[in-house]
């Protein structure tokens, strides 16, 4: 029989997020998004709405684009995660979805971005060649109650036809 | 929007996933890929004492063509569908073709949005039984058949019974949902989905699903099938409206007249998302829009 983990006790759980282990002690009840936020310090995931339609805890997880708030802890171990503090390089350089949201004022206030960011990372880097009509589906997949989403279209098909130049 | 404790356990074979449901019996809940499960367990609509994670089981996931079905195991994810293989008898796998090869990326586009594709399984999304949702509506339709395994048994059970109310199978509380059987559908079979939502990656309000044999000599249907979601507890077929299309040559007439029928033979209840009224005319407009896709022609 295979091992029980209690209700009421934290069981250690290492995550591999963006690259480096972080040992943390959570309930089977504790989500991705709330273990990145609370135990591992990764404020830059956002929470939304907590029941996987709002797409503000989006994080790449072995490189797709997933709900965080749709995954306990404890079933993302041994998985590679990636989150918006792991887009810009060390030295402060952005990423070229950042640079593009900036340019193209593809946010407002700001919330709902990092969970655009990692949704469009993760579709750019599957889907290198995806087409205007499938990226605009892609991106339906997250809410922005600013923007209109247009500029976050532009922002998204301007770093695909950058790449693909 | 946390979730009740529950506790936790992982198993890596079939084997240690059944003796954990023989154990836990009706406190346990199977969490796949957690796409329908979690929401609810967020909202605490679903407080499940135990949860076996499936995750780490071999087995679950593969497609392979024996005897005229595709079988899909339970932890098969959406996207996988969207553009379905098969490993075939002599082992080599290969991109799935014919009527069920096109008709499966047709329906996996409107489950949920990309990242929920990503994450939630066929096994999961039939299990969890929501009836407006896409691959019900398809394993009503199609007759398939689920395989539910126990501690020391299997048994198949028939679309028809399976799907007993809202979010209520046949299955017990010890059995796992292991693999699926879809009928490939021979070239004689045209097949056609139709889905109206409010926004794109929703639940359907109303979809509808048709599939329709057609005798190649005459080139009218010998067979109809017609199944719909979003109007019962279930995915329901339409029995009176398949049979008006039996010996009838397809054609937007024929639609049309399967359509008027579908529309009669549906019970609604109203809810916010749209009246009894509402509901009935767009069955009339999903299935003759189905019927139109299958036959290859603009809706």
């Amino acid at each position: 029989m295979t091992e029980i983990s209690p209700a009421d006790e934290a069981v250690p759980v290492v995550l591999r997020v963006n690259g480096t282990d972080r040992r943390i002690a959570a309930e089977p009840r504790r989500t991705l998004a709330d273990a990145l936020r609370e135990d591992c310090g990764l404020t830059g995931t956002h929470l939304g709405c907590e029941h996987g339609v709002c797409g503000a805890c989006t994080v790449l997880l072995d490189g797709e684009p997933v709900r965080s708030c749709l995954l306990f802890a404890v079933q993302a171990q041994g998985a590679e995660i990636r989150t918006v503090e792991g887009l810009a390089d060390d030295d402060g350089t952005l990423h070229p979805l950042q640079e593009a949201f900036w340019r193209h004022h593809g946010l407002q206030c700001g919330f709902c971005t990092p969970g655009f960011l990692m949704l469009s990372a993760g579709v750019l880097e599957t889907r290198p060649d995806i087409g205007d009509e499938e990226l605009r589906e892609a991106l339906s997949s997250n809410l922005c109650r600013c923007t209109g989403y247009q500029t976050i279209v532009e922002a998204v098909r301007s770093v695909r036809d950058a790449a693909g130049a | 929007m946390k979730p009740a404790r529950f506790a936790y356990v992982a198993p890596d074979s079939i084997e240690d996933v059944l003796d954990a449901l023989d154990r836990f019996g009706d406190e346990a809940k199977v969490l796949s890929g957690g796409q329908s499960l979690v929401p609810m367990m967020n909202f605490r609509l679903a407080r499940p004492e135990v949860i076996v994670d499936i995750g780490r089981v071999g087995g679950l996931d593969g497609m392979s063509v024996v005897n005229g079905s595709l079988t899909v195991g339970a932890r098969v994810i959406h996207a996988r569908l969207e553009a379905p293989t098969g490993a075939m008898p002599d082992g080599r796998t290969e991109p799935l073709g014919g009527v069920l090869g096109s008709l499966l990326p047709e329906v996996a586009r409107f489950v949920g949005h990309l990242p929920i594709r990503a994450r939630g399984t066929f096994g999961g999304s039939i299990a969890h039984a929501d009836p407006a949702a896409e691959w019900c509506i398809l394993a009503r339709t199609l007759d398939a058949e689920m395989v539910a395994l126990r501690r020391g048994g299997e048994r198949v059970i028939a679309a028809a019974d399976f799907f007993e109310t809202v979010f209520t199978t046949a299955l017990e509380p010890e059995e796992l949902l292991a693999a699926v059987h879809l009928p490939i559908l021979g070239d004689d079979w045209r097949a056609g989905f139709c889905e109206f939502s409010r926004r794109a990656g929703d639940f359907a309000v109303v979809a509808a699903m048709t599939a329709v044999r057609l005798d190649p000599a005459t080139g009218a249907i010998s067979e109809a099938r017609i199944g719909v979601g979003g109007v019962a507890g279930v995915p329901v077929r339409l029995p009176a409206a398949e049979a008006t299309l039996v010996g009838e040559v397809p054609g937007a007439e024929v639609h049309a007249a399967a359509a008027e029928v579908a529309a009669g033979e549906v019970d609604p209840a109203g809810d916010l998302h749209g009246s009894a009224a509402y509901r009935r005319d767009l069955v009339r407009a999903m299935v003759a829009r189905a019927l139109a896709q299958g036959a290859g022609a603009p809706g």
